[in-house]
């Protein structure tokens, strides 16, 4: 199951808030964004939507386009 | 109209991973994690098209384990475009020439927008210099088409690099793309260390390259044990188990150290009577100091190094940076960037004492600085951190309950730790460089940092009933 591109977080709560925070009553909160490591690019953006099989395709378009590229080269080379 | 605005126009043309809509169970999170590591080790092992040379020395060796970077591979750039464009919106945001409000959308919009926009710039930008400053041979004899070729093959990679670390970020994965493959280059770096099958001779015969290896044949074959344990331990030339154990005492302090924190008690006004505490750690902006410091050392180290092959006797150069070869490797001989790299043995450290008290002074206050801007850019300081609590109806317990005395609270802890926390991480990492451990301090902190991240992450999915098998 893959989820579509869609609106953006229909339920999940706005950065920043912590809705995730009453979800857990009685256990030790979680620390602040920070303590989660390194996340540059996390908020939505309105921009060319691609949803991860897409990057995943591409990616591994990306890998067989080089492949092809050397086979080609070593082929017309010889 | 402010500069941030400016990013606008480009927000319709990046790549942007769509969020995903629910929580992933933890199966299919593992799955995509696995497959972005398995794109990201295929393109670090795949050779670029077209290149002609890969010898001479080369500009990164030194940063090539952060940056998770291979050379002469589609992962040639590795993370270093999303780092420096990370790096430099941070130091734009901190030095308050764009002006954001964390709690606005459109600005986070525009921030991540603006950050994603620097990355693609930078990742042209690099792949460019790279092909006209003839890594890949000179570009005369490289052709138009085979040096387009490259520069295709580099920023594809890079789009890809920034789409992946994208997906993994938005929901689908388990950490960070950023994080995901330094860890998995640095732990790759030292198990080969520890265990490289390679036979290389040397003047006392083949011996092998993995220090655990060497130990046993070594101990197998010579005659003298005690000069063969000694010769396993304290060889110059290759791995030792010196510092294999160094790596492993810095790796189990790292954890240690990871414990520290203060627990400040708070109340839920919906549940009353129930105590929970909100965790201030010491290592609260973990390892962001040392991948913002690296950042800034290697960008500092590839400017001055295309600077100094140029234009070498321009006195302003020199004043940066003088670049000398050491077996085959560009290393700083002079100027401030040799004042900003780490001693290179202690030998070294007894001759010149000034450049390592430089050194130590300037690893410490730039950690210590790099933490404290985090916090404002990443949305974790006092102020955002009261606000959250007070938006999950939280309060600290014997305060009044508004957001500004939260805050004053808040500040008592929040700063000193960013600041403190970044400190202790620059100390360690400066121990670990003089200790020798395997794949640099700044490597080994990182791994370490990063490892324990993705254990807690580990046992936090599985606190939310979402085991493995679930």
């Amino acid at each position: 199951m893959v989820p579509r591109a869609g609106p953006a977080r229909p339920n999940g709560p706005p950065p920043g808030s912590s809705g995730g925070l009453r979800r857990r009553p009685g256990r030790s909160l979680a620390g602040p964004r920070s303590q989660q490591g390194a996340q540059f690019y996390t908020e939505e953006m309105p921009g060319l939507r691609l949803s991860p099989l897409v990057v995943i395709c591409i990616s591994i378009g990306f890998i067989l386009f080089v492949t092809v590229l050397h086979v080609v080269g070593k082929v017309t080379r010889s | 109209m402010r500069p941030l605005e400016l990013v606008s126009p480009f927000l319709s043309l990046l790549p942007d991973v769509a969020q995903a809509e629910s929580r992933q169970p933890f199966r299919l999170k593992a799955i995509y994690t696995a497959t972005a590591l398995f794109v990201f080790l295929v393109c670090s092992q795949l050779p670029l098209y077209g290149i002609q040379t890969n010898s001479g020395s080369d500009p990164f060796y030194w940063a090539r384990v952060i940056m998770a970077s291979n050379r002469g591979t589609c992962m040639e750039l590795g993370i270093s475009p999303i780092v420096t464009s990370g790096l430099v919106m941070q130091l734009l945001a901190g030095s308050k020439i764009i002006e954001v409000d964390n709690s606005v959308k459109r600005d986070r919009e525009l921030l991540a927008g603006a950050q994603k926009l620097l990355g693609v710039l930078i990742t042209i930008g690099e792949a460019v210099a790279y092909v006209v400053s003839g890594m890949y041979g000179d570009i005369r004899t490289l052709g138009a088409t085979n040096a387009i070729l490259i520069i295709v093959q580099l920023f594809i990679a890079g789009i890809i690099v920034i789409c992946l670390d994208e997906l993994l970020q938005k929901g689908y994965g388990l950490g960070s793309g950023i994080s995901l493959f330094i860890a998995t280059n640095i732990c790759e770096s030292i198990i080969w260390k520890a265990f490289s099958p390679y036979t290389i001779s040397s003047a006392r015969g083949a011996e092998f390259e993995g220090a655990v290896i060497a130990l046993f044949h070594l101990l197998i074959t010579r005659t003298d044990k005690t000069r063969a344990l000694k010769e396993a331990f304290y060889r110059q030339n290759l791995p030792n188990i010196m510092q294999l154990l160094s790596t492993i005492a810095i790796f189990l302090v790292v954890i240690y150290f990871q414990g520290f924190r203060v627990d400040l008690p708070v109340r839920s006004k919906q549940r009353r009577g129930q105590q929970q505490n909100y965790p201030i750690k010491l290592f609260y902006t973990s390892n962001m100091p040392i991948i913002l410091q690296s950042a800034l050392v290697s960008n500092l180290y590839f400017i001055s190094q295309l600077l100094y092959k140029r234009y070498g006797g321009n006195i302003l150069v020199q004043l940066l940076g003088r670049w000398q070869e050491h077996n085959g490797q560009m290393r700083p001989d002079g100027g401030l960037v040799y004042y900003i790299s780490p001693p290179t043995s202690l030998g070294d450290l007894a001759a010149n004492p000034i450049h390592a008290l430089f050194y130590i002074a300037f690893m410490l206050s730039a950690c210590a600085l790099f933490s404290k801007t985090w916090i404002e850019v990443s949305g974790s300081s006092a102020h955002d951190v009261a606000k959250q609590l007070r938006d999950s109806q939280m309060f600290l317990q014997g305060h009044r309950d508004t957001v500004q005395s939260l805050k004053k609270e808040l500040n008592r802890y929040i700063p000193i730790a960013a600041a403190f926390g970044g400190m202790c991480i620059g100390a360690l990492t400066i121990i670990a460089d003089f200790m020798g451990a395997i794949g640099s301090g700044t490597g080994i902190l990182l791994a370490v940092t990063i490892i324990y991240q993705y254990f807690e992450t580990y046992e936090k999915e599985q606190a939310q009933g979402a085991g493995l098998f679930a």
